[in-house]
């Protein structure tokens, strides 16, 4: 069950220094390779707000929680933020950041919201400065280190996907902590948790869980009905392990365009375009079977909000049903979230069983 | 020479009569569906406590949501002015005032003479504010009095994590529903009403001494909580519910005694 | 579409049914030129908008040239160089609201599942697109900058209607490579909405919009340098110049309106000093309730001295090639990057302007102006300029507490005109 690479040891040493983000669009490739272990900022999700409050009440809860994660230091000692600028939200986060907290150094990265020829190359512009900003060597020095970070995390993203991919039979709580423990440590080959903490995935209909930043109450909430969750579509789940086609840059391809094609391309997060969010789903919605779609918005989250109607539409022209669930980051799974995600359950329970 | 200050809130109005710089008389009932009646109502209940006549009122400041709607009144003034007027007269060291009323709660920083030099105020909805008390209150089925008695009695605090009035009081319903005593919901409202006024005085920035006004203030569990959450203590007025209109009344003399 | 402040001339042509025949046909334009004509305007220059905006709107809605949709800040050069109609569904949305026919666009749209948490304009747009009142559109042009609901809408609007939507995405930092990122976008939307709309792309027809754009720019930025001198305008009626803003720039005729209201602006007589306070204003207005903003500037006397939304924010383009040029200008919006950097440039403006207190109105669904405002609100105050967010809606009149804003807003005044001191 568990891979190889957990109990292995691939021979690099682990780096000191600690860099932070936010958002599964920074190639951690680039951190790895500077000598920095990336790190996946997640705030607790019962932090509260943070003080003095730079952040509108009317703006993600989720980038707020992050303000006030780094306000009371739950992340420890970094030696670098990465913010990057996905969306509006990423973008005050950044300015309140800078505002509030003197150290450690923040730096930004612009992510294209879209893919093809130019976003790559403009991607690939960003990377090529952030790498020389974290002090990756220039020249073929810099170039070893940065292709071996790429083919690690190559390797490691196509282990992680047959354990925590749609095929995978184990619950989604457990398939997000294994998914944590990889990201925290790749080069330290870090042991999986023990499977038996976790509940297992039930054995009741698989739904399809897509939406923004789902939070993991609302990932447990899900299962505690009874549903399987067949695709858990989101930067905590399984989306960031969807990069690009995952081949390992042939000679040609200049690292870095090679980098930024690959995350553009990657399972679209709703800040991508609609387009390319909808053409996604079709592909998965052929590709997994599944009974259902449960749909999380956090509140203020323009860019899933704006999609739900589309792609709503593409699962029920799929003749799949689908609901929608809209919360704050930090308490999302409340008794009202509960009675509609147990009826949505009843609802594909009749549907399954008949 | 007599001035009136009136205050015409959502729930309550209130009127106090001033004659050099001393009250004479107040009066509090509640605002009722016309602002304008309440406001005469309320003007001659001080009146007859003071033994007064109306003619002998030299000018009238009127204050508060129903201020528009005082006809007679020589002047129209927000309720951020008056109530940092008010308190410099009871408090004259005071640098920041909390006053939480029906539908509005406000934090107002000033200097001293009662000088606003910031003020913020709720976001549109009325979480944190008077009303919300009392939709909650209603809820756990007590008045808001014995809801400030239940809190202080409650060694720990239920969470009340929702921002919105609404759906705090479904929160509360299921609070019940779960068995929670009525104790810690009731120091769990008393938190969140904190929580909510903390962050408006971190937003114009928390500096001693803090006064506390408007209705709510006689609520002794929120201003525990409040003391709690900002590690101060808060200076109560003796009726902290007329520090508005007294503020008014003020104004209306000092006005006067400019000309 | 029409503009904002003809709304007292349009709502009786239009309220009786806002129905796509009525607006097809060359008989309402008539009239309504007609109205416009007699009509009082605070300003001859706004006279000569609505006469534009008209002359837009009828040829939007009678089908003379292929008609795309922009979003607000779209560099509107390139439909403009192809010689199409540019169309506004944002400003369209201001409009509806001003005739109080929001409401079931907001309506319509929320059974289509739209939340009520995005933006009310867009919310609009959507439901005025279901409900078919606007022109159809031949293509969308949508940019990403400042607003993250637009493209999204857009690309709706596009599922919706069938029309094809081009997005451009716009980095947050001005580097080469970011400018170079742009230039290639435009560059091929320019080329693909040509093919779209069947026309051919003469690139010296884009260098003729960019000297308009130019010429735009000029005309703007001495109308704001007149304006330093304190011209007497009301900031209600100065907002409603956004509508060239938005759909002029590239426009040979947008550009005359604006350079007319340099000159008129420098023919005015200073303001009068009794006018206090003095306020800059950011964003914009609610649309639905003119009466906020006459209660400020007609009964309390105070004057809007600058409104953030007419700032010219963008570089000259001259010097440099119309896609480069076009790149910086999008690239160059104060509102986009830091906040530090808008509450900079506004500090900057209240200086120039001699404003005494900086107000936002703060729509409610815009992630983008209000998302860090109680940062703004703390790094201009540590400036020293008091600071006031309204929060409310430009289009949704649903949850409006007029007397709440005005609460705010009175005691704002109250403490700039500093009433209190004793």
């Amino acid at each position: 069950m568990i891979p190889s690479f957990y109990d292995g040891s691939s021979g690099v040493p682990a780096p000191r220094k600690r860099a932070g983000y936010f958002c599964t669009y920074t190639p951690v490739e680039i951190l790895a390779a500077a000598g920095f272990a990336p790190l996946r900022l997640e705030p607790p999700q019962a932090a509260g707000d943070e003080l003095p409050p730079y952040l509108a009440a009317n703006l993600c809860s989720f980038a707020r929680a992050c303000l006030t994660g780094g306000v009371r230091g739950v992340w420890g000692k970094l030696d670098l933020i990465v913010v990057a600028g996905s969306c509006t939200a990423m973008v005050h986060l950044y300015s309140a950041w800078r505002a509030t907290l003197p150290s450690p150094p923040v730096y930004f990265l612009d992510v294209p919201r879209r893919s093809g020829e130019e976003a790559a190359t403009f991607f690939a512009a960003q990377l090529r400065r952030l790498a020389s900003v974290l002090g990756l060597p220039s020249g073929s020095a810099g170039e070893v280190l940065l292709r071996e970070a790429v083919e690690r995390y190559v390797r490691q993203r196509i282990l992680l996907r047959e354990l925590c991919g749609p095929l995978s039979c184990a619950g989604a709580v457990y398939r997000r902590a294994v998914l944590r423990a990889a990201e925290r440590a790749p080069a330290e080959l870090p042991t999986a948790p023990p499977n038996e903490c976790y509940p297992p995935a039930p054995a009741g209909p698989a739904i399809f869980l897509t939406g923004c930043v789902v939070p993991d109450d609302i990932v447990s909430l899900v299962e505690e009905c009874g549903l399987r969750v067949a695709m858990d579509d989101s930067c905590a789940g399984s989306r960031p392990l969807q990069v690009g086609d995952e081949a390992a840059p042939s000679g040609e391809e200049d690292l870095f365009f090679n980098l930024a094609r690959r995350y553009l391309n990657r399972a679209p997060c709703p800040r991508m375009t609609l387009e390319s969010r909808l053409a996604y789903l079709r592909s998965i919605i052929k590709s997994i079977p599944c009974a259902g779609m449960i749909y999380f918005a956090l509140k203020f989250c323009d860019f899933a909000m704006h999609d739900f109607p589309q792609v709503r539409a593409v699962f029920e022209e799929a003749g799949l049903p689908a609901i929608f669930l809209q919360g704050e980051y930090g308490d999302a799974a409340t008794g009202q979230m509960r009675t509609r995600v147990e009826a949505f359950a009843e609802l594909l329970h009749r549907g399954w069983r008949s | 020479m007599v001035f009136a200050g009136i205050d015409i809130g959502s729930l309550s109005a209130e009127a106090v009569l001033l004659r050099e710089g001393n009250i004479l008389a107040y009066a509090i009932m509640p605002t009722g569906a016309n602002s304008r009646t309440a406001a005469e109502k309320v003007l001659d209940a001080a009146l007859t406590k003071a033994a007064v006549a109306g003619e002998d009122i030299i000018a009238i400041v009127a204050t508060g949501y129903g201020r528009v709607s005082v006809p007679f009144a020589t002047r129209q003034v927000t309720e951020i002015s008056c109530h940092a007027r008010g308190v410099a007269h009871l408090f004259p060291d005071a640098r920041t005032v909390i006053d939480i009323g029906g539908q509005d709660s406000k934090v107002i920083r000033m200097a001293p003479g009662g000088k606003v030099l910031d003020f913020a105020m709720n976001d549109k909805c009325a979480a944190g504010t008077g009303r919300f008390l009392e939709v909650m209150a209603r809820a756990l089925e007590v008045d808001l009095e014995t809801l400030a008695g239940l809190a202080l009695k409650a060694r720990k605090a239920a969470a009340i994590s929702s921002m919105c009035t609404v759906f705090a009081e479904s929160e509360v319903v299921s609070l019940i529903a779960r068995g929670t005593s009525r104790e810690e919901i009731a120091h769990g409202l008393c938190n969140a009403v904190a929580e909510r006024t903390a962050n408006l005085v971190h937003r114009v920035g928390l500096a001693p001494p803090v006064v506390m006004t408007g209705g709510v203030a006689k609520n002794a569990g929120v201003v525990r909580a409040i003391e709690n959450k900002l590690g101060e203590r808060l200076l109560l007025p003796p009726e902290p519910q007329i520090t508005g209109a007294l503020g008014a009344a003020l104004l209306a003399q000092s006005a006067v005694n400019k000309r | 579409m029409a503009i904002l402040n003809l709304q007292e001339a349009l709502a009786v042509k239009i309220k009786d049914g806002l129905k796509t025949r009525v607006l097809r046909s060359p008989w309402t334009y008539r009239l309504l030129r007609g109205a416009v004509r007699h009509s009082h305007f605070p300003l001859e220059t706004s006279r000569q908008m609505a006469l534009y905006a008209l002359q837009q709107t009828e040829r939007a809605y009678t089908g003379v040239a292929p008609v795309v949709w922009t979003s607000a800040f779209f560099p509107t050069e390139i439909p403009h160089a192809l010689g199409l109609t540019v169309f506004s569904p944002e400003v369209a949305a201001a409009l509806l609201a001003s005739l109080g026919l929001a409401e079931e666009c907001l309506d319509t749209a929320e059974r289509f599942w739209y939340d009520r948490d995005l933006c009310s304009f867009h919310r609009c747009v959507l439901g005025a697109t279901l409900k078919g009142y606007f022109p159809s559109p031949t293509a969308l042009l949508a940019t990403g900058h400042i607003c993250d609901s637009a493209p999204k809408t857009f690309e709706a609007v596009g599922r919706l209607t069938g029309a094809r939507t081009f997005f451009l995405d716009v980095p947050r930092e001005r580097t080469p490579e970011a400018e170079a990122y742009i230039a290639a976008q435009l560059r091929d939307i320019a080329r693909e909405l040509a093919a779209v709309c069947r026309l051919t792309w003469h690139p010296e027809r884009l260098v003729h919009a960019v000297e308009a754009s130019e010429r735009f720019r000029n005309a703007a930025v001495a109308a704001n340098l007149a304006r330093v001198g304190d011209v007497p305008w009301r900031g209600s009626d100065m907002l409603n110049f956004v509508y060239l803003l938005f759909v002029g720039q590239g426009d040979p005729q947008a550009a005359a309106v604006y350079t007319d209201l340099a000159r008129e602006a420098a023919r005015q007589p200073a303001r009068e000093k009794t006018r206090k306070p003095r306020l800059l204003w950011l964003h914009l207005k609610p649309y639905f309730d003119p009466s906020l903003l006459n209660y400020l500037e007609e009964e309390r006397g105070a004057a809007i001295v600058f409104e953030e939304m007419n700032y010219v924010y963008w570089p000259s383009l001259a010097g440099v090639s119309p896609w480069r040029g076009l790149a910086r200008k999008t690239l160059a919006h104060h509102a986009y990057h830091t906040t530090t950097e808008r509450a900079a440039v506004l500090v900057s403006l209240a200086r120039c302007y001699r404003a005494d207190g900086v107000v936002m109105f703060a729509h409610q669904g815009c992630r983008a102006t209000t998302g860090a405002l109680h940062l703004l609100g703390r790094l201009v105050q540590q400036e020293g300029l008091p600071f006031l967010a309204l929060q409310g809606d430009c289009i949704d009149r649903r949850d409006y507490a007029p007397e709440q804003l005005r609460t705010r807003l009175d005691a704002f005044l109250e403490m700039l005109e500093d009433r209190t001191v004793v």
